[in-house]
């Protein structure tokens, strides 16, 4: 591919990219470029598909400008030269030098960000009349609102169990049940996007679509084909004709016939139809086979059998279809009704969640005006997009891009498009993607902005024996992968690996020991011989296998560092790919087994892990202490390290009642051990605060008195501490961020944490642990886009099971087309009707290429080896059996013995060391202030009044004395009247009164030669002298606590009023004045 | 207080202070000592003090008087105005009655735009931008400040500024931002004194304007601290990297070196991995700084999630932290219990939204807590154990005869009436609010706490300042109100004195610290991107004459800049990597570290932190620490051993003898659960409690014909859902699933007639000794006869396969087993209710033998039970799976180590 080409910024470009040929670097590169080309960093906007991969792209950037910044004039010229310039002058690496500072500094900065972040800057500019609700909030975890809005729906149906969506429901409910009935109708709000494409602009959308359902499936309401079959006097030919022939054959055949006839004469036509049906067709609902015999004419046979048959078929397609209507009618009805819930809900309480934003952007920018508006409104305005990832687009985001890009046009500043992905790894169909859109958006750049097509197909990833293998599943092009072209290594010296173990399969069991035939049924002692487990199916025995391996790979391969030198291999070389997770506890099991540290992404696990659990539980006690299982839990789990003694201690104390009341009970009459009693002591210590801190703050409390992390760590297996001790931190991080929210407390916290296990997609994920971990990583092949590892090993590759979708959504949005062509519900395999057939062709279509491109995905995640299991009977179709037909046998060139690269360990040197033991020990620092008594604020009130009461400036108005001084409302009025009795006492008059002194000053503030600041109350200057007053809060009392006070001030005011005596005073709340000497 | 550093060298901030001092003195050498005369406007009061003590020291007096020392907004105050001033709640509520019946925006939250607008009004105003009188030439000017056509969208958005604005600024009455601006006029029309003014970033443009309004009658020094950073070596490199930027890096690193060989800047960062990590490398680094003797230690919030973390840290180490910042009112416990007030009433007291606030500290103050609580309690275990999902009266009648439940509800009614329903004025809502919380005892709860106290306090001044509007909202719309107040306010905790801090960025300016940790130095963070307007863009805002985004950031760099010029001491801390995505540091820093790096050949990276943070934590008072976890096998006292056991128990210590220690030894339950919706277990009992009416009305079902039999199966049927459907729509699904398997369920009755069976009886209860210590005891779902011969049933709610397995090794699901001994039955079987299929499944082992090894393994095991046997936790995954007592067998921790027991690795004791 010519770099030259891709990256010039005059130009569009379409990139086709091969996995591991390093489209990050391009897409970077072509910032570079633009910049350097004078592009202003916010004219430039960068899309890619995840928050992760943005910030790469945006860590990457800087680092390279910093490199030309920083860098010496070759290293600079180097890079520049790299990425396609030639004349490089001085000008131009000035230029490259500065764009550090430039980007960094930019305002508006340069947007790297994913479709929803740019989407959402794009939203909170909308116009305002644009019917986007302002101020909406980004809604990420859907599942407890979605529940809501059922409850909701149910709620509405329970109130009018007459109406026409209740008749509709219970219909579904029939057909389908509970749980198919929500599956479908929350499938069809999943797909709200593309409902509310397809049915914009019609009146009553539910109607509409059903009455086009109803025309594309060609059926009546009333039709009655069973009816109409029936009489029909060519089905009764047919009949007639085929039992005749049938009747010459074998005696099965004859009583076939005959029962065939019979069904005919069935009065009722519906079932006449159904006994023939049953007599035609299996259980299976399969047609029956019927072949001739050697004595029958076969075509004659075969005429009149297919004759029958193909009537009978379009009967029941008929019906099919007819049913599928009704299905349709009802379902989107209840969907339509079950939606507006939800979206009220939103709306509600002012959020939006992804799918609401896209479509709003969508249908916003879709309106000329507004698509307009929006190009200036925003405060950068792109010349430059460009689009990474572009195979997981989907079909409202390509509008909205291409809505974008005819705005722009229109107001007058069309960009320039850089496109680049990879359709082999689009793997996001779940996701709505459509990789046809790459294809799409080729035609259409190429079209529009003369946008190039370039393709790279040399990887920089992979080793030449990986790819040997890619190069040999793909190139026979399977399953719709037409468009591949072989992969060329750009390491070819880089040593590889493939290897494909022997099919696990399962032992013969040995039938099971009847140890009763004959001798009388003996059963198993459970206090002595715990149950086998049913454990030696074939998926164990692989999962046995791949952990032994393991163990070996770590012990004896090296793999290469980047700059080319081996190294031992580590746990944390290894990613372990599966399909789906619903094996994932076998192949665990069997690396617990061998103590193999692993890092699962059992996403959304961390709730359900056994320390987050003792968590909860613990929790849930403190604000329920009758929680006895809870606060048993708590007792045993590491925090308590309790033992079974301890329980049945306190299970023997059953008349205390609740066990809390128990664990109170033997602690105080002295029958606890050490355990039991530290356990007390704790928990009466947290029950206390557990309604008083807020969680975060009750929790760490938890983590610290209960020395929670090492307390784990002494429990739990060496390998099992890093997770554990991470699944800590990360649950004390949700507590942060849950109280960071509004209107927190501890059972709400809990009723959040039960809604988030029940979110099972959305729960939060398991902790990470730190950097340094050394655990091998398993994913699924979805999870590991984007990611690459040394050694790869493909779990489970042999399976073929499949779930197949049902209670689903059927669409069909041509590639170009502004809305879906066609929108329907599906139960299941059955009841499809023909109608449908080709979409449902189309879908699978796409399924398998999907599948595909998963396997494409999965192979080339591998650097330098890539390993495949599998278990059960071999299937050539699967991953391991194309795989398993490619793969060569060479040596392994990994199998080498390295020292292990493994730091030595820094110890932390002698002085750190003395250091950390009084690190240790706490340093009481800071204290609580008293609270101030109400008579001490009246104090402080009467004070700050007779500070602003007293002239000069003095303040009149009640009220904004009362507002100045803080004082509450119902304080105000006897303060105010004291003050001014103070103010108007005749013996004070001198000082108050400016008839009677020269000068006054009121909280004079002066430093005295330490460099204190002081502050007199009140200062009040005679011609030969000068009073400091100093105003007490209380009732007269002896001055002599106040004495040194007094002095300093006489002392510093003496320096300052040189020629006059400075004598000083105490003002007492009651008006008594007391000079002090 | 604290005494001037003596110590060494003077510090950079010595050396800006020593010059204000200086100049100052200068000025006004013939008045010393008496500086009263002079005014100095600071940027908070925390820079006094310093000053105070620079200008005594460079006097050399004992005592000097000071001139006034004062923030802008402080003095501004102190100016008295003669027209009443319109606070913004009032305006709030006038501007949403004008949205209100304007009807622009529909579904909108019109609370949030009337904020937003006063927002937009008042900057208008602080800037002394004058719309113009006709909209079309509003509009023009938008135009061009776009630089674009005015369509539809444009147009809209400046009718509506401009209506609002005009309709707004039409009063004579004055709003807090005129107010203010009335205020400085007057200041500087009546400017006489000298003024100084401590600058460290732009004044905003009224300050700005003031003070050039001020300088035309009285001399006017403005000391910037840009400026004299720049003028300072040791500040040269944060000059070059945070407020030049026309050069380029090497060249500038070149400069340095060359001007300032020796590296002076005091900055360390650390990226870590995580918020944890940054947190405990901020709690290690406060703490050295402690133990190092340093007595005034800022931490400066940009992450107010790392620093909440950070407290808590310093907090297990005795230190507490004086909070400068505030914290938002609806994020306090003590609005919590407001808010969930409100709550319980709209959800007509639904039970979690009732027992939250019922377990708050606040409510029912006037009464001792332990006295709420067994209220709560006792409440709570009623509600859990009946179900009851919501209605007062309902609790009422669940309490009936528990006095202390039955007042608080009593009250909670009260409470309720007091607060009302219809519509009312802000102040009137909030008037009732204060009267049902006074019912009660949350204002008593409240006055007890700083935070309570502080929201009392606001919501008596709103509803003081609301007193005139008379405006009427609905509920909802005063919810909507409060919330947003709540979501404004600020209580600021000062409660505690400390020589750690925390603060914000621009409460820093012109401060030093002994040392200062910045938390949450990430590029979100620093500068931090403000709240934009949703009005206009930052081009329309800049040629308004509004602030842009552009001058906030420069406010954040000027602010950093005049940080780490007044600090020699100063550690900042990012999250390198967050949540496994790297994060950026902030471009500022990294700007800064790159010159510097440049310049000296020094990154800035604080390298020692990293590896004393596992070691330096601070751990409670020695205890020792667990064993490593094995599987439990307790022994159990035999008086506890049970003397009854029921088929499913039996079962449990079939499947798992810790499982049935836990269960039936401890006898430990999970707790209810107020369950809303149908579940499975609930369709199980119902269909029992259904086959129980129809056939002892059916006892034979020969004798009636089949319509009438399905006619009133479904009958009985519906009796029995109808309170459930009643509740719950959904339970008509549960319902017809039912409801379809009746046709299947009489033909399979039908043939078992046929067969010669009769039924007996159904949900028969018995208690059968097995020897003098133990007894069987349950309830059999259904007996059958024919001649002699006895069959016991179970219906089961699912697949026959399931079933078939469960009893394909003998001995391993018991119940049927016990059943037929307790009976003597000659046959046994589940029977399996599914959707249009009824399947009987019989154990395949001979059925008499099978019930007496049953019953024998049961007797042995007891007896061992009994001298001492362990109860070890054998249970296998599929038992696991839904066991409640995973937490007391904790089983994942040992699992691996039980298996494969050779290849454990000895494990590390910790601790001391
Ligand atoms: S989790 Fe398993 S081992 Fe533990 S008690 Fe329950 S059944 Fe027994």
């Amino acid at each position: 591919m010519e770099i030259k080409a891709a990256l010039n910024p005059q130009h569009s470009v379409v990139v086709e990219s091969c996995a591991g040929s390093g489209k990050t670097w391009l897409l970077v590169s072509r910032i570079v470029r633009l910049l350097l080309d004078g592009v202003q960093p916010g004219e430039i906007l960068a899309i890619t598909f995840t928050r992760k991969a943005a910030q790469e792209m945006q860590a990457r950037l800087h680092e390279w400008l910093q490199l030309l910044a920083a860098g010496s004039d070759d290293e600079a010229r180097q890079f520049l030269r790299e990425r396609a310039l030639d004349e490089i002058d001085d000008a131009l690496l000035a230029k490259a030098r500065g764009l550090y500072r430039d980007v960094l500094l930019a305002q508006p900065a340069i947007t790297i960000s994913t479709f929803h972040g740019w989407f959402m800057q794009v939203i909170r500019r909308a116009p305002l009349n644009s019917g986007v609700p302002a101020g909406m909030q980004l809604l990420e975890r859907t599942a407890a609102l979605r529940e809501e809005a059922w409850q909701a729906f149910a709620g509405s149906l329970r109130d009018a169990p007459e109406g026409q969506l209740a008749r509709e429901m219970q219909w579904l409910f029939e057909k389908y049940g509970l749980h198919g009935t929500r599956s479908l109708l929350e499938n069809f709000v999943a797909k709200r996007a593309e409902w509310w494409a397809y049915s914009s602009g019609q009146q009553d959308a539910v109607q509409w679509a059903v009455e086009r359902l109803r025309a594309e499936f060609g059926v009546d309401w009333d039709a009655d084909p069973v009816a109409d079959a029936c009489a029909d006097a060519s089905l009764h030919a047919a009949v007639q004709t085929f039992a005749k022939v049938l009747a010459t054959g074998t005696e099965t055949q004859c009583s076939k016939a005959n029962e065939i006839q019979v069904a005919w004469e069935v009065a009722d036509a519906q079932e006449r139809f159904a006994v023939l049906q049953n007599v035609l067709y299996t259980q299976a609902d399969e047609p029956r086979s019927f072949k001739p015999t050697k004595k029958q004419d076969a075509e004659t046979f075969l005429l009149a059998r297919d004759a029958l048959f193909g009537k009978l078929q379009a009967v029941r397609d008929t019906l099919s279809e007819l049913e599928a209507l009704r299905m349709n009618k009802a379902a989107l009805h209840c969907g339509a009704a079950l939606l507006e819930h939800y979206q009220e809900l939103k709306l509600r309480s002012q959020q939006m969640d992804f799918t609401d934003l896209e479509w709003q952007v969508c249908r916003l920018l879709d309106q000329g005006d507004c698509a307009e508006y929006m190009q200036y409104k925003l405060d950068s305005r792109y010349r430059h997009v460009l689009l990474d990832e572009f195979q997981d687009t989907n079909p409202l985001q390509w509008q909205t891009l291409q809505a974008w890009f005819a705005a722009a046009a229109a107001a007058g500043s069309r960009p320039t498009v850089f496109v680049v992905g990879d359709p082999k790894q689009s793997i996001y169909r779940f996701r709505r993607a459509d990789a046809r859109l790459f294809g799409v958006a080729r035609a259409f750049l190429h079209r529009e902005f003369g946008a190039r097509y370039l393709a790279q197909n040399e990887t920089r990833r992979n080793a030449p024996a990986v790819l040997q293998a890619v190069n040999g599943v793909f190139e026979g092009e399977p399953d719709g992968f037409s468009d591949f072209a072989e992969h060329i290594a750009h390491h070819q010296g880089l040593p590889g690996y493939v290897e494909v173990l022997p099919l696990a399969a399962a032992k013969d069991q040995p039938p099971p020991t009847r140890a009763g035939e004959g001798a009388g049924i003996v059963l198993r002692n459970p206090l002595i011989t715990p149950r086998a487990e049913e454990q030696s199916g074939a998926r164990e025995i692989e999962a046995g296998q791949f952990a032994a391996r393991i163990a070996d790979i770590v012990a004896s391969w090296s793999v290469q560092e980047a700059g080319g030198t081996p190294r031992r291999a580590e746990y944390r070389d290894i990613m372990v790919l599966v399909r789906k997770r619903t094996h994932l506890r076998v192949y665990e099991h069997a690396l617990r087994a061998r103590h193999i540290p692993f890092l699962s992404s059992r996403r959304g696990g961390l709730l359900d892990t056994l320390e987050a659990e003792d968590i909860q539980a613990l929790l849930t006690f403190l604000i329920t202490p009758f929680a006895d299982l809870a606060l048993a839990q708590a007792l045993r789990s590491p925090l308590f390290s309790c033992s079974d003694e301890d329980l049945i201690l306190l299970a023997q104390n059953a008349d205390s009642g609740c066990w809390w009341p128990r664990l109170k009970h033997v602690a105080e009459n002295g029958a606890a051990s050490p355990q039991l009693q530290r356990a007390h002591r704790l928990l009466t210590g947290w029950l206390a605060h557990a309604d008083k801190l807020p969680v975060h703050d009750l929790l760490d409390r938890i983590y610290f008195e209960g020395d929670l992390a090492h307390r784990y760590v002494a429990a739990l297996p060496a390998e099992q501490r890093e997770a554990a001790r991470a699944n800590l931190q990360a649950f004390m991080e949700i507590a942060l961020s849950v109280d960071a929210g509004r209107y927190p407390s501890l059972p709400r916290f809990l009723a959040e944490l039960r809604e988030l296990r029940a979110a099972e997609e959305e729960a939060p994920d398991e902790g990470r642990a730190g950097e340094s971990d050394h655990a091998l990583r398993i994913y699924t092949v979805h999870e590991a886009k984007g990611l690459e590892a040394p050694v790869v090993w493909l779990l489970d590759a042999n399976d073929m099971h499949h779930k197949t979708d049902s209670y689903g959504v059927l669409l069909d949005w041509p590639t170009n087309a502004p809305r879906p062509a066609h929108f329907s519900l599906y139960p299941d395999k059955r009841g499809r009707g023909n109608r449908r057939a080709p979409y449902f062709a189309a879908e699978e279509e796409c399924a398998r290429r999907e599948e595909m491109n998963l396997l494409y995905v999965a192979m080339t995640r591998a650097k330098q080896a890539l390993l495949v299991s599998g278990s059960g009977e071999l299937a050539e179709a699967s991953w391991y059996g194309r795989i398993a037909a490619v793969a060569g046998q060479g040596g392994n060139p990994l199998q080498m013995a390295v020292a292990s690269a493994f730091p030595a360990f820094e110890g932390a040197g002698a002085r750190s060391g003395a250091e950390l033991a009084m690190l240790c020990q706490p340093v009481p620092a800071g204290r609580r202030l008293p609270h101030a008594t109400v008579e001490q604020q009246r104090g402080t009130w009467l004070h700050a009044l007779l500070q602003n009461m007293a002239p000069p400036n003095a303040v009149a108005e009640k009220e904004i004395l009362q507002q100045r001084c803080g004082i509450p409302p119902g304080e105000m009025e006897p303060l105010w009247q004291q003050a001014q009795h103070l103010l108007a006492l005749p013996a004070l008059q001198r000082f108050f009164d400016s008839q009677h002194y020269r000068n006054a000053c009121n909280e004079m503030s002066y430093v005295n030669a330490n460099g204190e600041l002081k502050r007199i109350d009140r200062l009040v200057e005679f011609d030969n002298e000068v009073w400091v007053l100093d105003y007490k809060t209380g009732p007269a009392s002896d001055v002599a606590p106040y004495r040194a006070q007094v002095r300093e001030y006489r002392i510093a005011m003496q320096s300052v009023y040189a020629g006059k005596a400075v004598r000083c005073a105490l003002l007492f709340a009651d008006g008594t004045l007391s000079e002090v000497e | 207080m604290e005494t001037i550093r003596s110590s060494g060298a003077q510090t950079v901030s010595a050396v800006f202070f020593d010059s204000v001092a200086r100049h100052i003195l200068a000025q006004h050498k013939n008045e010393i000592p008496d500086l009263r005369g002079a005014i100095v406007l600071l940027p908070n009061y925390h820079a006094a003090q310093p000053l105070a003590q620079h200008l005594v020291q460079a006097a050399n007096l004992p005592a000097l008087l000071l001139p006034r020392m004062v923030t802008l907004g402080d003095w501004a105050q102190s100016v008295p105005l003669a027209a009443t001033v319109v606070p913004d709640t009032c305006r709030a509520a006038v501007l949403y009655q004008a949205l209100r019946a304007r009807r622009w925006f529909q579904d909108a939250d019109l609370w949030g735009i009337a904020r937003e607008l006063l927002d937009l009004l008042d900057e208008l105003t602080q800037h002394c931008v004058t719309l113009p009188q006709d909209e079309e030439d509003f509009l023009a000017q938008l135009e061009r400040a776009y630089r674009a056509r005015g369509g539809a969208a444009m147009q809209f958005e400046a009718r509506v500024v401009h209506e609002l604005w005009y309709a707004m600024s039409a009063g004579v009455e004055l709003d807090v931002a005129r107010a203010y601006q009335q205020r400085l006029a007057q200041l500087a029309q009546q400017a006489s004194a000298p003024l100084y003014v401590l600058l460290a970033s732009n004044l905003a443009a009224p300050d700005a304007r003031f003070i050039e309004a001020y300088r035309a009658r009285a001399p006017v020094t403005v000391f910037d601290l840009r400026e004299m950073a720049g003028q300072q070596p040791e500040c040269a490199v944060l000059a070059a990297a945070l407020r030049d930027a026309s050069a380029h890096l090497r060249e500038q690193a070149a400069l340095l070196r060359e001007h300032h060989p020796r590296a002076a800047l005091k900055l360390r960062l650390f990226g870590a991995h995580g918020l944890e990590q940054e947190a405990r490398a901020a709690d290690v680094q406060v703490r050295r700084w402690l133990r190092a003797g340093k007595r005034n230690i800022a931490l400066v919030a940009l992450d107010r999630l790392v620093a909440r973390r950070v407290r808590a840290l310093l907090e297990r180490a005795g230190v507490l932290i004086r909070d400068e910042t505030g914290w938002i009112l609806s994020t306090l416990s003590a609005s919590t219990v407001l808010m969930r007030w409100l709550d319980a009433l709209q959800s007509d007291f639904y039970h979690q939204d009732l027992l939250d606030l019922l377990k708050s500290p606040f409510i029912f103050a006037d009464q001792p807590a332990h006295e709420r609580k067994q209220a709560v309690y006792q409440l709570e275990q009623l509600v859990r154990k009946h179900g009851v999902a919501s209605h007062l009266q309902s609790f009422l009648d669940l309490a009936e005869g528990q006095a202390g439940v039955q007042t608080v509800l009593v009250r909670l009614r009260q409470a309720a009436e007091a607060l009302g329903k219809g519509s009312t004025t802000l102040s009137g809502w909030l008037q009732a609010l204060h009267q049902s919380l006074g019912i009660l005892g949350v204002v008593r709860g409240l006055e007890t706490d700083a935070a309570g106290a502080q929201l009392l306090r606001s919501l008596q001044a709103w509803q003081q300042e609301l007193a005139a509007d008379t405006t009427r909202f609905s509920r909802a719309e005063w919810r909507h109100w409060l919330a947003q107040q709540l979501d404004a306010g600020t209580f600021s905790d000062q409660s505690i004195d400390s020589p750690v801090l925390l603060t914000s960025l621009s409460a820093t300016r012109w401060r030093s610290f002994d040392a200062v940790l910045l938390l949450g130095c990430d590029a979100a963070h620093l500068p931090g991107e403000g709240n934009g307007s949703v009005w206009f863009n930052d081009a329309v805002h800049a040629s308004l004459g509004l602030p842009t985004l552009e001058a906030h950031r420069a406010q954040q760099r000027d602010d950093l800049l005049a940080l780490l010029a007044m600090n020699d001491t100063v550690l900042a801390t990012w999250q390198a990597s967050k949540n496994g995505e790297e994060n950026l540091l902030s471009p500022c820093l990294e700007m800064l570290r790159v010159l510097h790096e440049l310049a000296y050949g020094d990154d800035l990276a604080e390298r020692e932190l990293g590896s004393l943070l596992d070691g330096a934590q601070v751990r409670p008072p020695y205890f020792p620490l667990p064993e490593p976890a094995a599987m439990p096998a307790p022994g159990i006292p035999s008086g506890l051993v049970p003397a009854r056991i029921s088929p499913s128990g039996y079962n449990s210590l079939v499947a798992c003898p810790y499982q049935f220690y836990a269960r039936h030894i401890l006898r430990l339950n999970e707790m209810d659960e107020v369950r809303e919706g149908v579940e499975k277990r609930d369709y199980g009992e119902w269909v029992h409690g259904i086959l129980h009416r129809f056939h002892q009305r059916f006892p034979v079902q020969a004798e009636h014909p089949r319509a009438a039999l399905e006619e009133a199966l479904h009958g009985i049927s519906v009796e029995v859902f109808a309170p459930a459907v009643a509740r719950d729509y959904l339970a008509r699904a549960w319902l017809l699933r039912w409801q379809q398997a009746i046709p299947a369920y009489l033909d399979a009755q039908l043939e078992s007639e046929q067969a010669g069976w009769c039924y007996r009886g159904s949900e028969v209860p018995f208690e059968l000794p097995l020897d003098d210590e133990l007894a069987l005891h349950g309830r059999i779902d259904r007996v059958d006869a024919r001649a002699g011969e006895c069959r016991v049933s179970d219906y089961k709610m699912t697949d026959a396969a399931n079933l078939r397995n469960m009893l394909k090794e003998p001995g391993e699901d018991v119940q049927l087993a016990s059943y037929a001994h307790v009976y003597e039955a000659d046959e046994a079987a589940f029977i399996s209710i599914e959707k249009d299929r009824v399947v009987t499944v019989a154990p395949p082992q001979d059925l008499p033998e099978l019930a007496q090894a049953s019953v024998e393994r049961l007797l042995e095991v007891f007896a061992q039970m009994r001298a001492g046997a362990a109860l070890p936790a054998h249970g296998v995954d599929e038992a696991c799976e839904y066991c409640e007592m995973r937490g007391l067998c904790r089983k994942s921790e040992w699992e691996a180590g039980a298996r494969n027991q050779e290849t454990a690795p000895p494990v590390a004791k910790g601790g001391e």
